[in-house]
């Protein structure tokens, strides 16, 4: 048999070699979607200049009020326990509350806080009710307030970043939740959120806010 | 030795700008777009991680994972190739790394260690000749047998197969040109004059 003879034959032998079947596409795609990189899921998305600026003033505003608040506090303790000076300034310990106060304070920290925690119960009371067309709009704002406070210095802080990293994923479970949702995507969710006791965390950084005030 | 070019097939189904806007939107977080990434070349690669392993809950493995790191590399993906080539190429890579890893996909390359195709007793019992190509083409090592599979069985272009295993096309050519041979020789014994 000549060479061309023989690739012709061969080629047509090989087409045999091997052949695949129909594939799952969509049971295969259901295991790749599990192990989706979390900047695939839900990238954060580049907000437009004039909000980043927005943003970042409101932030500004945020942390001052908060750095002030510490400051009274911090003059107060200085004239009123004059021997205990030292221990009030110096102490590593009030420092770092004094940047987790600044991060989490100021009313823009409270009314997110507040109207995460609104609609998180209110998803916890009232499963499957499809007609609630603006919980996906309130959450997509909620998670673009989250976006920036994890990328604000009130991200900085380990507790305050675990807090919202896992309000972020619950606010983007929301999110994606289809129109038509079933009990099965709001179970997803509730076991997201019971998983990462979200809530009690969430009440108890509310709570701590107010205290604060 | 010449053989008519098969036919080219698009490995790059959509423009590059095309392609770019949507690892962007995968990039952005739309899920929808992830999926039609994959959409747009999970045939082609079932088909080729199948070819290549021969075993069904295998080569879903195989895809599933070539999805999986082409979403968790995807940041790097600069465009300079053609979408589908880099996905092949990350395929291929799974499918290589598998092959060295499971002892089932392992086999050497060895011309001389072809004895049972050439045994008297093997070509009286298997007179078709069609199964000892099969045989002889999975004895093939990986850079010859890839790169036959990818031309012979399955039709890519040897510029398609250059840009998939990062190789020059005369590379492609020169390791279609030995894998034949290999098997031209293996086979040998049972070929009619």
């Amino acid at each position: 048999m000549q060479d061309d003879q023989f690739d012709s034959w061969l080629r047509n032998a090989a087409s045999t070699f091997n052949t695949p079947p129909v594939p799952d596409v969509d049971g295969m795609w259901a295991n790749i979607e599990q192990h989706l990189p979390s900047g695939v899921v839900a990238e954060r998305p580049k907000a437009p200049w004039w909000a980043t600026q927005w943003l970042r003033a409101a932030a500004l505003l945020t942390i001052g009020v908060g750095l002030g608040r510490v400051s009274v506090v911090r003059s107060t303790a200085l004239t009123a326990h004059a021997t205990t000076v030292q221990v009030a300034t110096a102490g590593p310990a009030t420092a770092d509350e004094a940047s987790r106060l600044s991060s989490l304070s100021g009313p823009a920290t409270d009314e997110y806080l507040g109207q995460t925690v609104a609609l998180l119960a209110s998803l916890q009371n009232d499963a499957t009710n499809s007609r609630n067309d603006g919980l996906a709009a309130r959450a997509s704002a909620l998670l673009s307030t989250t976006r920036f406070l994890l990328d604000a210095p009130a991200g900085d802080d380990p507790r305050v970043r675990a807090l919202l990293e896992d309000l972020e994923l619950v606010l983007v479970q929301v999110v994606q939740m289809p129109a038509t949702r079933s009990a099965t995507d709001v179970d997803h969710i509730h076991q997201a959120m019971t998983e990462r006791d979200v809530m009690p965390r969430l009440r108890t950084a509310v709570a701590n806010i107010n205290s604060a005030d | 030795m010449t053989h008519p070019e098969p036919a080219p097939l698009i490995l790059n189904p959509g423009s590059r700008g095309n392609e770019l806007a949507l690892v962007a939107r995968v990039l952005g977080g739309d899920r929808t777009a992830a999926r039609e990434l994959y959409d747009a070349h999970v045939d082609r690669v079932f088909r080729l991680a199948y070819r290549l392993c021969g075993d069904q809950q295998q080569a879903r493995e195989l895809v599933q994972d070539a999805f999986i790191r082409v979403f968790e590399q995807l940041k790097h993906f600069r465009g300079e190739a053609a979408l589908s080539s880099w996905v092949h190429r990350v395929t291929l890579s799974v499918v290589s790394n598998a092959r060295r890893r499971d002892a089932r996909f392992h086999r050497e390359t060895d011309i001389d260690a072809a004895g049972p195709l050439a045994d008297e007793r093997v070509r009286d019992a298997d007179p078709d000749l069609k199964s000892r190509l099969h045989e002889a083409i999975n004895t093939l090592t990986d850079i010859y047998r890839t790169t036959f599979v990818m031309h012979d069985v399955e039709g890519y272009t040897h510029i398609e197969i250059a840009a998939a295993l990062g190789v020059a096309v005369g590379t492609s050519k020169s390791r279609l040109s030995i894998a034949r041979a290999q098997l031209r020789q293996m086979l040998s014994p049972f070929m009619k004059e």
